[in-house]
């Protein structure tokens, strides 16, 4: 062999031997392992962004009674094979809308009548008692927020694939109906993970 | 095999990104035209952008929407991020800024488009990246 041939193929089996060590990665980059057997930050990552984008376009916070429009966060439902914390979906949406500037979330008012923030719910009432507002309306929501995460398997030979489907609805309590609807399917297929997409 | 061997590290060592802006002189209105900044030329063969639109939507934010065309005889890939800035110029964060991954058939033309995060962000790039899965190859 060349001895150019033996140094590239000694530098390459340095490196297969080795394998790659621990290292930081951006979350939002490319380069982070694709599961074929759950959902990824990536997945998450993008059926936010894509969720979000849908509710701007449709322009449903623009008919809103007031800007901006309070949302409270209902049911989540996580119906796949793997247990994760629907947060990784839910508070990337709250994130982006927020900074839309055209809704706000209540932490007050919760699923159930339990407060996300009890402390800030405390203060509250406290604030309404010590102004004699005691039996005020509380600031309700103009829209909650629902979400189901489902998944869908299927093989061919040594390929799986698996989908991820976010689904997400938007309704009015007004009128109790839906304005705005969102579905955002994630599809995966190969034989095994891997790094990088 | 001295010629896979230099097909491989060429892979690995040219993956770098391709990046599209707004033309300062625009080509029209919703149409402001664009330049690319072209580092990877094999990138460009399978995600060449063709057109550029902006629209806003949700009263004030700024939407944009890039065509981008595979001049390819197979099926490829290739990861794409819009950034957003404000008019300072300072990067604002929010929906749409992860990388995503997406497939374009031969000679196929496809809309990639994005939502500013909020109604500050003002100013846009894209960032393209071809698809590497350098443990997996």
């Amino acid at each position: 062999m060349q001895p150019i041939a033996v140094a590239s193929s000694l530098m390459l089996a340095t490196l297969v031997a080795c394998g790659p060590q621990a290292t930081y990665k951006d979350s939002r980059g490319n380069d982070l392992v694709v599961s074929l057997d759950q959902p990824n930050i990536q997945d998450f990552n993008q059926a936010a962004d894509n969720l979000v984008q849908s509710m701007m376009v449709s322009g449903v916070l623009e008919r809103a009674p007031r800007q901006p429009a309070v949302m409270g966060i209902s049911r989540v439902v996580n119906d796949t094979s793997t247990a994760f914390d629907t947060d990784q979906l839910v508070k990337k949406i709250r994130v982006a809308l927020l900074q839309t500037g055209k809704i706000e979330v209540t932490t007050t008012i919760g699923l159930g009548g339990k407060a996300e923030d009890p402390m800030a719910k405390g203060v509250q009432d406290m604030k309404d008692f010590e102004s004699g507002q005691s039996n005020k309306m509380p600031d309700l929501p103009d829209y909650t927020l629902t979400s189901k995460i489902l998944e869908n398997r299927a093989s061919a030979g040594d390929t799986r694939q698996v989908s991820y489907i976010f689904q997400m609805s938007l309704t009015d309590t007004r009128s109790g109906r839906a304005v705005w609807e969102g579905e955002e399917t994630i599809t995966k297929q190969g034989r095994k993970n891997a790094v990088g997409f | 095999m001295r010629a896979s061997i230099l097909c491989s590290l060429l892979l690995v060592a040219c993956n770098t990104s391709n990046t599209v802006v707004p033309a300062s002189v625009g080509g029209g209105p919703g149409q402001p035209g664009f330049q690319q900044v072209i580092t990877n030329g094999w990138l460009n063969y399978k995600a060449n952008v063709t057109d550029v639109r902006e629209d806003t939507v949700s009263g004030d934010m700024k939407r944009v929407q890039v065509a981008v065309y595979s001049d390819q005889l197979n099926s490829q890939n290739f990861s794409y991020r819009f950034e957003w800035f404000d008019a300072n110029g300072m990067a604002v964060q929010g929906a749409g800024q992860a990388w995503q991954s997406r497939q374009i058939k031969p000679k196929e033309t496809i809309l990639l488009t994005s939502v500013a995060p909020s109604p500050r962000a003002t100013q846009w790039q894209l960032k393209l990246l071809d698809t590497n899965h350098p443990l997996d190859q």
